[in-house]
């Protein structure tokens, strides 16, 4: 392995495990700059954009931000497969990086994130992650019915027009 | 757009049929002074696509927040998942 990709491996190593001891101590998504200056972006993004998005961090960046992608469970994209199945297959990232409040990394990666339409999520701290998926699975739940009650709108006024020609 | 909903459209037997179901509306329709058949339908389906598109955007609204709340869902469990204890840096890749 070149002299190049052992340091960056290292380096990565190291972040990772900073970001993985903060987070465990408490530390949420958002703040981890708290010591170590280190931060993290997360978000999805379609998964033929990968290397792209890589090529371009690492040209942005030169090599001082490290981003990982993974595959989403299958449940996110059989999800978002139902119906007309327009939507890509999608993979979610976290781009770690060095830097403080206001940093010029933190903008570049943003715009690398709005250019290949991905979104980006802050990540709560790890107490109140549980409390947050809870209030999404309800409000999931919510718009589920919704979606429900406008599908049935629509179909009852479809039906209500083009049925009003009997075949009999 | 029907198609796209799978709801069948009916069709006519014939021509005579056809005809038979057009005197039959017309008989129904309130015609207004210097309207003709033609205005009435015109009207009733502008009115109508309008209510159409109404709800077209609507659903279309509804599930784009459901997809977006979806997806937010899946990052937050991933993440608790990659920052549990029994995950190291090697699993990032």
């Amino acid at each position: 392995m070149p002299k190049s990709n052992v340091l960056k491996h290292e380096l990565k190593r190291f972040w990772v495990n900073t970001i993985l001891m903060n987070y465990r101590n408490g530390v949420g998504g958002n703040i981890l700059e708290n010591m170590s200056q280190l931060r993290m972006v997360v978000g999805v993004s379609k998964a033929e954009d990968e290397m792209r998005m890589k090529r371009m961090i690492f040209r942005i960046s030169k090599g001082r931000a490290i981003p990982s992608f993974f595959d989403l469970d299958q449940g996110f994209n059989q999800h978002n497969n139902i119906g007309t199945g327009e939507h890509a297959l999608r993979k979610m990232f976290m781009i770690f990086f060095q830097g403080g409040e206001e940093n010029v990394m933190l903008g570049r990666i943003i715009k690398i994130c709005d250019l290949f339409s991905a979104s980006r999520y802050d990540i709560p701290k790890k107490e109140d992650i549980l409390n947050a998926l809870h209030m999404i699975n309800e409000i999931i739940n919510e718009k589920k019915t919704f979606l429900l009650e406008a599908e049935g709108s629509l179909r009852n006024f479809i039906r209500d027009k083009v049925g009003t020609v009997s075949i009999s | 757009m029907a198609n796209k909903y799978n709801e069948c459209i009916p069709q006519f037997k014939n021509f005579e049929h056809f005809k038979s179901k057009i005197e039959e509306d017309q008989l129904l329709r309130d015609k207004k002074y210097g309207t003709t058949y033609f205005d009435l339908l015109e009207e009733e389906i502008i009115e109508d696509e309008r209510i159409l598109l109404d709800l077209v955007s609507s659903y279309t609204q509804v599930r784009e927040t459901l997809d977006v709340n979806f997806e937010r869902l899946f990052v937050l469990q991933k993440c608790q998942n990659l920052m549990s204890s029994n995950t190291n840096s090697n699993d990032f890749g």
